[in-house]
C-alpha cells in the first residue's frame, strides 16, 4: 500500500543528495501494541463461536512464547501468528480491522514517536512504514499516517472472499523484513548506508543491521543489549 | 427482438431531444427516482406526461406538487439542480389525470388523442408491488393496467411502450435465466390459455363475492367472527353495525390474500405479485409486435448508490425486514448461504430503463432487459447474512445501548431449515416448556389448594414462553415470505443486453460490477433503510440521529412507522397504493374456508423484490 499525500502531482528534479529513505515500525515504534494483538482481537470475533474460541485459543498459545520465537524466526512467527484468521472473511477483516484501530491501535499511538516521525519527514527524501499486521488495518489507520511515503505490510490470501490463514510474499516479519527494506530502498535507487530504520524489538535485529542509521526505539531487552553492544543510538519514548 | 450483436454507441441524451413521454407510476419507488433522474439529466425532453390518480379530496395536480414540493427526493434534487433550474425543468412536466386500472387509463378524450398523435414514449412502471396483497388489487394493476398499457400503444401512431416487470417472472424456475420473453408453460410443463386461465381467475373471484354476500356466506363468517371474539376475549360488535362490516369486509379480504396465494401456487410461482407480472409480459408480448415494445425487469430494488442522494429508500422492501430480523437475538436463518441474493440499487434501476427506452426510442432494443447483479457481481445470501450483522455491529458501535452492543456478538447464521436449533425446534421446545410450567402450577395449586408465589413465578414463565412462541411463529411468517428469495429457488438473473448498449453519457452508465458490497450494504444501504424507512423504536435499528427526520410522504404527511407497517403485515405499495385497510396479518387459517382454499405455507405480507 503506498500514501501518496506527499508525493508531487507534477515529476520534480532529484534531490541534490543521495536519496534518504528512513524505515519506520509500527510496532513497537509507532504503537506498543503487536500484531498478534490485531490478529487476537479479530480471530476473537469470528461469525461463529467456533470461529472465535479457535481464534481465541490460537492466540493465547502463541502469545507466552511469541517473543522468543520471534527472535528465533520472526517470518514464521509471522505466519502462525495470521494463520488464526483463517476461514474468517474479508469482509469482516475489514471491517473489525476498523474497529480495532478505532477502539485500540489508533488510541495506543505514541504522541512522542510521532514527533519523531514529523521530524524524520524534514530531514528525509521518504518516509517507509514497516508494518507486520496485515493491510486493512493499516489502512484504516491512513488518516493517522500523514508523513508516510509508502506502507510495507502483510497481506492475507483470500479465496472465495474467506481468508486462507496464509500470508502472500512479500513478507514483513523477522529476517524477511530486512530483506524486503533492502529491494525496496534499491527500487527507490537509495542507499542503505543513508537509511535510516527504527525498531523496537529483537526480531528487527537484521534490519537495524542493514541500514547505515538504525535506531532502537524504546527497544525490548534483546534489542537493547544489542544495540548497546552495536553502538546503535537508543531513544526512549516518554509514554 | 434479439440483441443487436454490436450496437452502435447509444446517445441516451439525443434519444430522448424533443420526444414526449408519459410517465406511470411516478409516486412509486422506482418511478420517483426515474423522474427525477429524467428532471436532471434529461433537459431535451420534450413533454413528460405523469399519470397520476387523485385520492381522496387531492387532485392529481395537488399529489404532485405536494410531492415536488416537500418529497426528500426533489429536496435533494433541488439542491443539485438549484430551485430555479428545478422549476425551468418542472414546466416539462404535466400532470395527467388517470389510472391504469382503467381501459385507456382512464384518460380524458383530449389527453388520449394527445397521446394517440404525439407521445413517443409510455414508460410503465405502475404495479402493485405487495407479495399478497388481494389478489383483485393485484389483478387491477399488474394484469390489467399492463393489458391497457399495451391497447394503449397499438392505438397510437408512434408510442413505444417500456414495461417494468420484475426478473422473478422466471417463478419457481432455479439456476440461470436468461432474457427471453416468458412463455405460457408452468415449470412443471402444462400450457396456460392466457384467456381461459384469466377468465377462469375472475370467475372464481366473481364466485367468492358472491359466497361472501349470500346467507349462507354471511352466517358463515358471522360464525367465524363470533368464534374469533370468544377465543380472544373481545367484545363481538352488533351485528350489522359498521364494526361488523369492516370485520366483515377484513374477512373477504383475507379471502381474496389466499386465493391468491392460491393461484400464486398452482400457477408455480413464489407469490401473486410474480405470477401477476408474469401474466402481464405474457398480455403485453402477445398485444404488440417487437419493434414497439420492451420490457425491463429488474431483481430486488434497494436503496440508491448515489442518486438522488446515497441511501435513499422508500417502503419495507425484501431486505428491510431481514436486516430487522437479524439485528435480534434470532439466530439461525434458514438460507442458504450461496443462494444468489440479486440485490440492485434503485439508481442503477432508473439508469438501466433509461438506456432500455433510449434504445426502444432508437429503435436498437432488445426484447428483455433484466437488470440483476447476480450474474456479474453475486452478493449472496451468506454474504448479506454477515454483512447485516455486522453493518448493526458498525451503529451499535456508535450509538447502542450495552445490552446492544451485546447483541452484536450474536450473530445471525445462514442455516438448513432444519438444524436442530432452528425455528420449528425452538416454537416446539418452547411450546412444550409452556405446557410444563403451566401443568407443573395447576398441579401445585391442586395440592396446596391455593395460588402461592411459585405457581405465580411459574404461569409468569410460561407466559412469557408462550409469548416467545408467537413471536417466533411470526418470524416463521416472514421467514416462509422470503424463503423463495433466500433458501428455495437460487436464481441467476442473465444482463447481458444493457451492457450491450455502449451508452455515452456517463449519467446514464449500469456497471453494477462497480458495486462494493461491503461499502454498499454497511454504509449505504443499511443507514438507509434506517434513516428513511424503519423508524419505529423495538425493530433494533432506530437511528437515533435520525429520529427528529422521519420519512414523509409527498403530501407532507408522515409515513406510518415501522410498527404500524408491521400492524399491516408489511404491506407495502408505491403506486397504486392499497385501497382501504390493510390486512391485519391473520394467518391464511383464519381464511374462511370458501371456494377451494388450498393450505398456505405463506401466510405474511410485504412487499415485491423487484419491480416498480
Amino acid at each position: 500500500m503506498r500514501t501518496d499525500e506527499h508525493d508531487p502531482v507534477t515529476p520534480q528534479p532529484p534531490p541534490p543528495h543521495p536519496l534518504r529513505v528512513a524505515f519506520v515500525r509500527l510496532e513497537g515504534v509507532l504503537s506498543p501494541r503487536s500484531a498478534l494483538a490485531a490478529t487476537a482481537w479479530i480471530a476473537g470475533n469470528g461469525q461463529t463461536i467456533g470461529q472465535r474460541l479457535t481464534g481465541l485459543a490460537h492466540a493465547a498459545a502463541l502469545s507466552p512464547a511469541r517473543g522468543l520465537l520471534h527472535a528465533l524466526d520472526g517470518a514464521l512467527t509471522t505466519r502462525v501468528t495470521h494463520a488464526a484468521l483463517r476461514g474468517l472473511s474479508e469482509d469482516r477483516i475489514h471491517i473489525l480491522a476498523e474497529e480495532y484501530v478505532d477502539d485500540f491501535l489508533r488510541p495506543s499511538l505514541r504522541e512522542d514517536a510521532l514527533d519523531r516521525l514529523r521530524a524524520l519527514r524534514r530531514t528525509h527524501d521518504r518516509i517507509v512504514l514497516l508494518a507486520e499486521t496485515i493491510a486493512p488495518v493499516v489502512e484504516s489507520l491512513r488518516d493517522d499516517l500523514r508523513g508516510i511515503d509508502d506502507v510495507l505490510c502483510n497481506h492475507l490470501e483470500f479465496r472465495n472472499g474467506r481468508a486462507t490463514g496464509r500470508l502472500l510474499e512479500p513478507l514483513v516479519g523477522g529476517a524477511a523484513t530486512a530483506r524486503l527494506a533492502r529491494e525496496h530502498a534499491a527500487t527507490l535507487g537509495a542507499p542503505l548506508e543513508h537509511t535510516t530504520a527504527l525498531a523496537a524489538h529483537a526480531g528487527d535485529t537484521l534490519l537495524l543491521a542493514a541500514v547505515g542509521h538504525p535506531v532502537a526505539i524504546a527497544p525490548d531487552p534483546l534489542l537493547h543489549r544489542t544495540a548497546t553492544t552495536a553502538g546503535w543510538p537508543i531513544e526512549r519514548l516518554a509514554d | 427482438m434479439a440483441p443487436v450483436p454490436n450496437p452502435p454507441p447509444l446517445d441516451v441524451t439525443a434519444a430522448f431531444e424533443g420526444r414526449r413521454v408519459l410517465l406511470t407510476g411516478a409516486t412509486g419507488f422506482v418511478g420517483k427516482v426515474w423522474l427525477a433522474l429524467a428532471i436532471a439529466h434529461l433537459p431535451g425532453l420534450r413533454r413528460l406526461d405523469v399519470l397520476l390518480r387523485g385520492r381522496g379530496d387531492t387532485t392529481p395536480r395537488e399529489r404532485f406538487t405536494a410531492m415536488v414540493d416537500g418529497h426528500p427526493v426533489f429536496q435533494a434534487l433541488r439542491e443539485q439542480l438549484g430551485e430555479d433550474t428545478l422549476r425551468t425543468r418542472l414546466e416539462q412536466v404535466h400532470v395527467v389525470d388517470g389510472d391504469v386500472a382503467q381501459p385507456h387509463f382512464g384518460l380524458s378524450e383530449p389527453h388520449l388523442e394527445a397521446f394517440r398523435r404525439d407521445t413517443d414514449l409510455l414508460l410503465h412502471c405502475a404495479g402493485q408491488v405487495d407479495f399478497f396483497p388481494p389478489v383483485d388489487e393485484t389483478i387491477r394493476c399488474n394484469i390489467d393496467g399492463a393489458l391497457h398499457a399495451a391497447d394503449l400503444i397499438a392505438s397510437s401512431d408512434r408510442a413505444r411502450l417500456l414495461h417494468v416487470s420484475t426478473c422473478y417472472v422466471a417463478g419457481n424456475r432455479t439456476g440461470f435465466q436468461p432474457e427471453a420473453p416468458v412463455r405460457p408453460h408452468t415449470l412443471d410443463g402444462r400450457t396456460v390459455d392466457l384467456d381461459a386461465h384469466l377468465q377462469e381467475i375472475r370467475d372464481r373471484l366473481g364466485l367468492l363475492r358472491l359466497l361472501f354476500e349470500s346467507p349462507m356466506g354471511r352466517e358463515h363468517v358471522a360464525e367465524r367472527l363470533r368464534r374469533r371474539a370468544r377465543l380472544k376475549g373481545l367484545s363481538l360488535p352488533e351485528e350489522g353495525s359498521e364494526e361488523w362490516e369492516r370485520q366483515r369486509r377484513d374477512e373477504f379480504r383475507k379471502a381474496l390474500i389466499a386465493e391468491g396465494h392460491r393461484i400464486a401456487e398452482e400457477m408455480q410461482h413464489p407469490n401473486p405479485y410474480t405470477w401477476s407480472k408474469w401474466i402481464g409480459e405474457l398480455l403485453v408480448d402477445r398485444a404488440l409486435p417487437p419493434e414497439r415494445r420492451c420490457t425491463f425487469r429488474p431483481a430486488i430494488v434497494e436503496s440508491a448508490r448515489r442518486f438522488p442522494m446515497p441511501g435513499w429508500n422508500e417502503g419495507f422492501n425484501t431486505s428491510g425486514p431481514l436486516i430487522v430480523l437479524i439485528g435480534t437475538a434470532y439466530r439461525y436463518l434458514p438460507a442458504r448461504p450461496d443462494h444468489p441474493f440479486d440485490v440492485i440499487p434503485v439508481d442503477d434501476v432508473a439508469r438501466g430503463m433509461t438506456i432500455a427506452s433510449a434504445a426502444l426510442l432508437e429503435g436498437c432494443h432488445a426484447d428483455i432487459y433484466q437488470c440483476g447483479t447476480s450474474a456479474l457481481n453475486r452478493l449472496t445470501v451468506g454474504r448479506a447474512c454477515e454483512l447485516t450483522s455486522l453493518g448493526h455491529r458498525i451503529r451499535r458501535r456508535q450509538d447502542g445501548t450495552p445490552s446492544e452492543r451485546l447483541l452484536s456478538h450474536v450473530e445471525t447464521l445462514p442455516a438448513p431449515p432444519d438444524h436442530p436449533l432452528g425455528l420449528p425446534r425452538l416454537r416446539d421446545a418452547l411450546a412444550w416448556a409452556t405446557d410444563r410450567m403451566q401443568r407443573a402450577a395447576d398441579h401445585l395449586q391442586a395440592e396446596t389448594g391455593r395460588e402461592g408465589s411459585l405457581q405465580q413465578q411459574l404461569r409468569r414463565a410460561a407466559k412469557r414462553s408462550a409469548s416467545a412462541a408467537n413471536e417466533l411463529r411470526k418470524i416463521q411468517r416472514l421467514v416462509d415470505v422470503f424463503a423463495p428469495f433466500i433458501h428455495d429457488t437460487p436464481q441467476v438473473f442473465e444482463t447481458e443486453a444493457l451492457r450491450s448498449h455502449r451508452v455515452k453519457d456517463p449519467h446514464f452508465r449500469v456497471d453494477v460490477t462497480s458495486i462494493d458490497w461491503r461499502h454498499y450494504w454497511t454504509r449505504v444501504h443499511m443507514p438507509g433503510l434506517r434513516r428513511w424507512c424503519l423508524d419505529a423504536a423495538g425493530t433494533g435499528f432506530r437511528d437515533r440521529a435520525d429520529a427528529g427526520t422521519a420519512p414523509r410522504r409527498e403530501n407532507g404527511a408522515a409515513l406510518p412507522s415501522t410498527q404500524e407497517k408491521a400492524a399491516r403485515n408489511g404491506a407495502h405499495a408505491h403506486d397504486p397504493p392499497s385501497s382501504g385497510a390493510a390486512g391485519n396479518g391473520a394467518a391464511p387459517a383464519d381464511v374462511p374456508p370458501l371456494p377451494a382454499a388450498s393450505p398456505m405455507r405463506h401466510d405474511a405480507r410485504t412487499s415485491a423484490p423487484g419491480g416498480p
